[in-house]
């Protein structure tokens, strides 16, 4: 199939989802407190009240269809016009709620419905397949309009757009438990991934160079993927706590069957995986004659290392150390259910007490942590494999 | 310079080598000609202690390699092979400067180093800041040589380094090498399979087959007196191979003079094979060459006399 017939379908789909939030009766919901139903607002309703910008929104939807039916018009084009959709919709999203909300009390507020989100997902499809036009994904273009809208929410957000909408109350009223959260979260899938890093390196150089062994770690890295996080959780909690009881200073350190080591301990061993197949892929793809002459040339093995195998394994070694990271991030949300921090705490604080709002600015927070993590890494290798002249 | 001593090695059960017992000498290109599997890569392998031979001693000026650091030893040694190996991720430049690094040369010496060296191979300067991956084969090669060079070995080992190379770049980084020999006297040990290769570059020629020496002498004496050893290896056109080495500008102070000339003459750069060529094509035993102006005759029949009085040279 031609890539861009591909990218036209999938722009398609965003727009079918749009007009599916469209059609959707939960766009908005208006709600007195955090807990009570509030009053379902379709997308028709939120329109009426603000018509000249959902009209602009509508017929710039409009010419962007026009725009991809079109051959030859740049789809730099496209994406300028999304971002600039985007940037709308949402400001319109908060103009409506800061009038519909009338008594200024701390607890009414409008909630983001499937609807929104059903758009909001619709408008992100379209503005990624307008970057991936031709065959080639532009990653630096969907990066910079990403960082336009980005400051465009934050300037709404500094200003007050937003302050009536339910995610943003939450994050306000809760504001310093968020951000330890957000913290706690990053620094513990971040110490996870380094420590997996660190191990990973070691065993997949050491199966690299013994080829007996290489399929015991493959064996032990698959085998801890295979454990579903949960469960690892529960089995780890009674060796440890055992553990602790046994040897005090171990409690000293934080270590015991609840709290952040358990957590720790399950993130490390899932970033095992990726992590050690990548690199043990980047070490063995390293030409043979390469080795042969750092050798015949007098280094040591240390220096073999450092000098030739590590530098052309680094590639291979940063992908699995991403796919690590972003899944840690993923993963760290259950650190919250054994009173290991992070935004799992929050989230799982969301659910106990139905606050969907909470749950949905925990789970955004995460996402959006996720894909930041990946693209700055993305970015970096990328980079790295252009400037050594890899491709 | 390098003296083998009833070396022998075998892999398990399968033996690569049978009681070496072979000199090679300073200052010249030393080749080592045998079909594939003959244990010439692993001789060469034994010079720089990346094999350890299971009986026996190799010496190097006299001293035994057991005897010397792995390490000290293999950074005095330059090493170039067929696949290169250059280090994908450094440029040129750092590829070239890598042993003198080891070595911990300063700065200044080592840039001086590339850059003299860069200039002997023909890179031109703008490839320093070139990667691997943007080289053709003949150019990887040049670096690949420099490289090998680099910290000013007096050994250099080359195991068929021109072996995946176009007819047409082995020709010409052939001529390379032997220029720079001319300059350098460095002691090169050369493994190649293929004869005219071997007969072009060889001050001495070894023949391998079935893991043991076959003979050592000086190609000449191999073509003229061992026919039927060398015809094992080949067929029968290795005089050509011979005549190949020598240029007429190398051989025209064994001429006589003529006092004029007026007609079809060869010029100066042509190999003693391309004379015998045209020989050939226009049916005369007698054409007349140039040189500097002056013209002489060269004679079909003192040919092989004057290419074997150049050999002894």
């Amino acid at each position: 199939m031609n890539h861009g017939k591909q990218y036209r379908i999938t722009t398609g789909m965003g727009l079918l989802l749009i007009l599916c939030g469209y059609l959707t009766n939960r766009f908005l919901i208006v709600k007195p407190n955090r807990i009570l139903e509030g009053t379902v607002i379709n997308m028709p309703a939120v329109i009426k009240d603000k018509p000249i910008l959902f009209t602009a929104f509508f017929l710039l939807l409009a010419g962007m269809i026009f725009i991809i039916s079109k051959e030859k018009i740049k789809w730099y084009f496209t994406s300028a016009v999304v971002t600039f959709v985007i940037i709308l919709f949402l400001y319109g999203v908060g103009l409506y709620s800061q009038e519909v909300i009338t008594d200024f009390t701390q607890v009414a507020r409008v909630s983001l419905s499937i609807g929104f989100w059903f758009v909001f997902l619709g408008l992100m499809i379209v503005l990624d397949s307008s970057c991936h036009y031709d065959g080639n994904f532009q990653v630096n273009r969907l990066i910079g309009f990403l960082g336009i809208i980005l400051f465009f929410i934050f300037v709404m957000l500094n200003q007050g757009y937003f302050d009536q909408i339910g995610i943003i109350k939450e994050m306000h009223i809760r504001n310093e438990q968020y951000w330890i959260a957000v913290k706690g979260h990053l620094l513990l899938s971040l110490i996870a991934s380094l420590m997996g890093l660190f191990i990973g390196v070691l065993l997949s150089y050491i199966g690299y160079k013994h080829k007996k062994y290489k399929k015991y770690f493959i064996l032990v890295s698959n085998g801890a993927q295979v454990i579903p996080t949960l469960s690892f959780l529960g089995l780890l909690m009674i060796p440890l706590t055992l553990l602790a009881k046994k040897y005090a200073f171990l409690k000293v350190l934080g270590i015991s069957g609840i709290g952040y080591f358990p957590a720790l301990i399950v993130l490390t061993s899932y970033t095992l995986l990726p992590i050690i197949n990548q690199s043990i892929t980047g070490f063995e793809t390293i030409s043979r004659d390469v080795i042969i002459s750092a050798e015949a040339m007098g280094m040591k093995p240390m220096e073999v290392f450092w000098r030739i195998e590590f530098p052309l394994a680094l590639p291979g070694i940063l992908s699995g150390f991403k796919i690590a990271l972003v899944q840690s991030t993923a993963n760290c949300i259950l650190a919250g259910l054994v009173g290991g921090g992070g935004l799992g705490a929050l989230l799982f604080l969301g659910l106990a007490q139905s606050a969907s709002d909470l749950v949905a600015l925990s789970a955004l927070t995460v996402v959006m942590m996720a894909m930041i993590l990946n693209g700055i890494l993305s970015v970096v290798i990328g980079s790295m494999k252009k400037r050594k002249g890899f491709i | 310079m390098i003296h083998f001593k009833n070396v022998s090695k075998a892999y398990g059960d399968h033996q690569v080598l049978k009681d070496i017992d072979v000199s090679i000498n300073k200052g010249e290109i030393t080749v080592i000609l045998g079909p594939s599997g003959c244990g010439k890569s692993t001789l060469l392998k034994l010079i720089n202690k990346t094999i350890l031979p299971d009986e026996g001693d190799i010496y190097l000026n006299k001293q035994n390699i057991r005897d010397i650091q792995d390490t000290t030893l293999k950074r005095s040694i330059g090493y170039a092979i067929q696949g290169v190996g250059l280090f994908p991720h450094m440029s040129v430049k750092e590829n070239i400067s890598t042993v003198p690094k080891l070595l911990k040369w300063d700065k200044r010496t080592i840039d001086n180093r590339v850059q003299a060296l860069m200039e002997m191979m023909e890179l031109p300067e703008t490839f320093s800041k070139k990667y691997p991956i943007h080289l053709s084969g003949g150019e990887a090669q040049r670096v690949g040589v420099a490289r090998a060079l680099a910290g000013n070995p007096e050994i250099l080992l080359m195991d068929e380094p021109f072996g995946a190379l176009d007819p047409i770049t082995r020709g010409k980084l052939q001529r390379k090498l032997l220029n720079i020999q001319k300059k350098l006297h460095k002691t090169i040990v050369f493994v190649t399979h293929d004869v005219s290769e071997a007969l072009l570059l060889a001050d001495e020629l070894i023949l391998m087959k079935d893991q043991s020496i076959l003979k050592k002498d000086h190609p000449y004496k191999i073509v003229t007196e061992a026919k039927a050893l060398l015809k094992t290896f080949t067929g029968g056109s290795f005089a050509f191979e011979l005549l190949e080495k020598f240029r007429i500008s190398d051989i025209v102070d064994q001429l006589t003079g003529l006092q004029d000339f007026d007609g079809y003459c060869l010029h100066e750069d042509i190999s003693l094979k391309e004379v015998v060529s045209e020989m050939i094509l226009q049916g005369k035993s007698q054409l007349t060459v140039r040189n500097n102006h002056q013209y002489y005759r060269l004679d079909f029949y003192s040919l092989m006399d004057l290419a074997k009085r150049k050999h002894y040279e």
